[in-house]
């Protein structure tokens, strides 16, 4: 091996390519670290630890125990090749685990150092049975936290059935922690609560949005934590907000505020709190909650996203966008953020109606490069726009547009308001506004069908709310001249009532029945069909009898190297050989038994004077030869037929007639040569 | 071009023991069991063509004609396992026809599909039964 590869760090490095970091999470190659970990012994404990790093499912945990312990991934295959895993089987254990087993699931668990549980859905192909997970991660056997280098775990499983594994998983050595559970179950609360002083080193915390019963907990372990870059909980209170905000590393923060929160803060104090951080997040279930959960905080923040899980009338909105100003330091925000959801039902939409003076506030914001505000329902005309986006000259990504259906249509930016704009923005990127498409165009930038007026290369995405679409040549020409390198142009789907809305409902049928197992289950019958069919013409039929009469004859076997296949195929061959040089063996005896008479009769010749020797009498051992050959060859046959069903045809009658035969033979020949020297 | 876990053939060492007992029944198949075979036949044959007399002549020289036709099977048996350890990319289509053993489907992997010895069997039995027919035939002649 070349000497480079003896340096640990080395081997590191080049194992670390093999477990690439992508967008959708880490994607070990499994099988070259599995290669790797057999090729040496320098290799294998490092490529080990690399293989079991990441543990995505948890039926992986079961690979660690031998064969017998666990049952095997049912699929269905076809000569050979796997065709299809079924789905909704999950791996069970077969027998209850002795301690070597334990050992080695130990060693294999020390490697770990991510460990995801995902979320619970019955018709995966690959899952861990719940009473599996329960006895190997629930059993006394394990040391009480069976991963100690474990430091991510993910755990997405809603149910409460595994919280004992869950709580097994939890090491002192976790730095990033995300829990997904929306139940909320009062053990997972319980669990939740010792999480403060059980991970002490945690980094990276993740939570879904608890209940407002929960928060004063979820505040208690907060002020634990000293490490935090990354928060998402929700709301805490106010100590454990003061707390984080002496945090020098957290980063990003999302709090996420149940109904029912409050913060427990006399209205009247002047309690403030100052925060730092690149990104700030606040997910609430009312505008009223955020509004409140805002009020005490100065936040120094990059990035910041609002979101609100119910509708909100205008006046609630224009008061959150105006005040803004107060929560957020103006001049570090870069990204702004804005959403509230849909009104499921509304009878008058005017209620939800902002107008674009709402707007006016954010101007304060001037380094902007990055707004959304794409749900507000608003209607802005161009010189709203163009007062508008004069505030923001840095901006790159802007989103006026409304998106979704109101049931109304809107006054729109026209072709010489985006004309505007985009002088205004000189970086802008991608541009949301609800487009005028109507004729006549702005006569400024629009001369014969050609675009006249500023170009923008950088531009890719256009959103373009309801605009119509009439004039296709016309527009085409506009944004081609516009923007030529404009990738995408989204437009607002429309769902006006008993239109698009009903048609997606009808298309997703609930009693349509869904039974991916009975069409599957047809599959081995197609060749059989294949075969009636071409068994109606003759010919073709003659040449398949011949061919199947072939393939029933095949001498030699294409098998899989797997495990002893090919050893014990060669030790047949030699056996075979063994049985040749038997019967070529006996040949020679026979031929030299006859020189050898020759030879004697010719100096008994002599003296006793007797006549010539007859060879045939000695041919005998010839004749004995071929059956032995034939034996040989059935026996080979007999063997390479078996082997591959996992048989062995062990010789009994045929070796007992053969050691007869042949003694029988000696004997003769034996008695014969003893008569001739007597004689 | 054949390689080995990437390299040339040449520089080909087994990883393992389990590799390094693959090589060994191989070994003890082509170089044993063949190669013994032949070098047997040619002994007796130099046996038959020095020691015995005249009319034995025919005889020896079957012996000798079996004994190097014995060597060439030996080596066309070899030659078809050769590259048995290297990277299976050029031999895809044999994968797919690789037939499981029973109790084997979840063993160590060795390299490229194994293709049983059935044809050189019955090549070596043809060879051998002529000759012993023609031994019985010059016996029974003289």
């Amino acid at each position: 091996m070349h000497a480079c590869l003896w340096i640990p760090e080395m081997l590191k490095a080049i194992f670390a390519e093999l477990v690439p970091v992508t967008e959708s999470g880490v994607q070990p190659s499994f099988a070259t670290l599995y290669h790797l970990a057999l090729t040496c012994r320098a290799f294998r404990e490092l490529a080990l630890d690399a293989l079991w790093a990441h543990i995505q499912t948890p039926d992986m945990l079961v690979m660690w125990l031998p064969q017998d312990a666990r049952s095997q991934p049912v699929t269905l295959t076809a000569r050979g090749r796997t065709m299809l895993d079924i789905s909704g089987h999950s791996l069970r254990l077969l027998r209850p685990l002795v301690d070597d087993d334990w050992a080695a699931f130990q060693k294999y668990a020390c490697r770990v150092r991510s460990l995801t549980f995902e979320k619970y859905d019955d018709c995966k192909t690959r899952k861990l049975h719940d009473s599996a997970a329960l006895a190997l991660l629930g059993s006394p056997a394990l040391p009480f936290s069976p991963f100690p280098r474990l430091r991510e775990l993910y755990w997405n499983d809603q149910r409460d059935v595994l919280l004992p594994c869950l709580q097994r998983c939890i090491s002192n050595s976790l730095t990033r922690l995300v829990i997904h559970s929306e139940l909320w179950p009062s053990a997972m609360v319980d669990l939740v609560a010792g999480l403060g002083r059980a991970c002490p080193m945690i980094k990276e915390f993740r939570c879904s949005m608890p209940p407002a019963s929960a928060c004063a907990m979820l505040s208690d372990i907060v002020t634990c934590w000293d490490d935090l870059e990354i928060l998402e909980m929700g709301a805490v209170n106010a100590q454990a907000l003061q707390h984080l905000a002496s945090l020098k590393k957290l980063r990003e923060l999302e709090m996420l505020v149940p109904e029912g929160h409050s913060l427990d803060v006399d209205p009247t104090s002047t309690f403030s709190v100052m925060f730092s951080l690149d990104e700030f997040s606040i997910t609430a279930a009312r505008i009223e909650l955020l509004v409140a959960f805002l009020a005490p905080l100065k936040i120094s923040a990059k990035s910041a996203n609002l979101r609100i899980n119910t509708a909100s009338n205008a006046g609630g909105l224009d008061q959150l966008l105006s005040s803004l100003t107060e929560y957020f330091q103006p001049n570090v925000l870069k990204s702004l953020c804005v959403w509230v959801n849909r009104p499921t039902d509304f009878d008058n939409h005017s209620l939800f109606e902002l107008s674009a003076s709402a707007f006016r506030n954010i101007r304060t914001f001037k380094g902007l490069t990055n707004l959304d505000l794409g749900s507000m329902h608003v209607s802005i005309t161009d010189d709203e726009a163009l007062d508008l986006v004069a505030a923001w000259p840095q901006m790159e990504c802007l989103y006026l547009d409304s998106a979704w259906d109101w049931g109304v249509s809107f006054l729109g930016v026209t072709f010489g308001g985006l004309a505007g704009i985009l002088e205004r923005c000189p970086n802008l990127r991608s541009l949301g506004v609800n487009l005028d498409t109507f004729p006549p165009y702005d006569s400024l930038v629009h001369v014969d069908n050609q675009y006249t007026g500023i170009t923008r290369e950088e531009f890719t995405d256009l959103s373009v709310g309801h605009a119509a679409c009439e004039d296709v040549e016309a527009i085409g020409n506009l944004l081609a001249g516009m923007f030529p390198n404009l990738t995408q142009i989204y437009h607002t789907p429309s769902q006006r009532p008993g239109s698009v809305l009903d048609s997606m409902i009808n298309s997703v049928d609930p009693s349509e029945p869904a039974s991916p197992g009975s069409s599957q289950a047809h599959i081995p019958s197609q060749p059989e069909m294949v075969g009636k069919q071409s068994s109606q013409s003759s010919p073709r039929r003659f040449r398949e009898v011949i061919n199947e009469f072939a393939a029933s004859l095949t001498l030699s076997l294409v098998l899989e190297n797997k495990g002893n296949v090919a050893r014990d195929h060669l030790a047949s061959e030699r056996t075979y050989l063994a049985y040749v040089r038997t019967s070529l063996a006996c040949a020679s005896a026979g031929v030299a038994l006859v020189q050898l008479f020759t030879l004697s009769n010719s100096t008994d010749a002599n003296t006793h004077g007797q006549g010539d020797i007859v060879p045939q009498r000695f041919a005998r051992p010839l004749g004995a030869t071929v059956v032995l050959l034939v034996v040989g060859l059935v026996r080979y046959f007999m063997t390479q037929a078996a082997l591959v069903r996992g048989f062995f045809p062990v010789a009994r009658n045929s070796i007992a007639a053969l050691a007869f035969a042949l003694g029988a033979v000696v004997g003769i020949v034996f008695g014969v040569l003893v008569a001739e020297t007597r004689s | 071009m054949h390689t080995y876990r990437g390299h040339r053939a040449d520089s080909y060492k087994p990883i393992d023991v389990l590799e390094l007992t693959e090589l060994r029944a191989r070994n003890r198949t082509f170089n044993g069991a063949y190669r013994r075979t032949a070098i047997a036949t040619l002994g007796y044959a130099l046996t038959a063509l020095r020691l015995f007399d005249s009319r034995f002549l025919r005889i020896g020289i079957v012996y000798l004609v079996l004994s190097i036709l014995l060597f060439a099977l030996g080596y066309i048996r070899a030659r078809h396992s050769q590259h048995d350890f290297s990277d299976g990319s050029k031999t895809s289509a044999l994968y797919e026809q690789a037939l499981p053993t029973v109790g084997q489907e979840d063993k160590r992997e060795y390299g490229r599909p194994f293709i049983t010895a059935g044809r050189d069997v019955i090549a070596v039995g043809a060879l051998v039964m002529i000759v012993e027919i023609l031994l019985l035939a010059f016996v029974l002649q003289m």
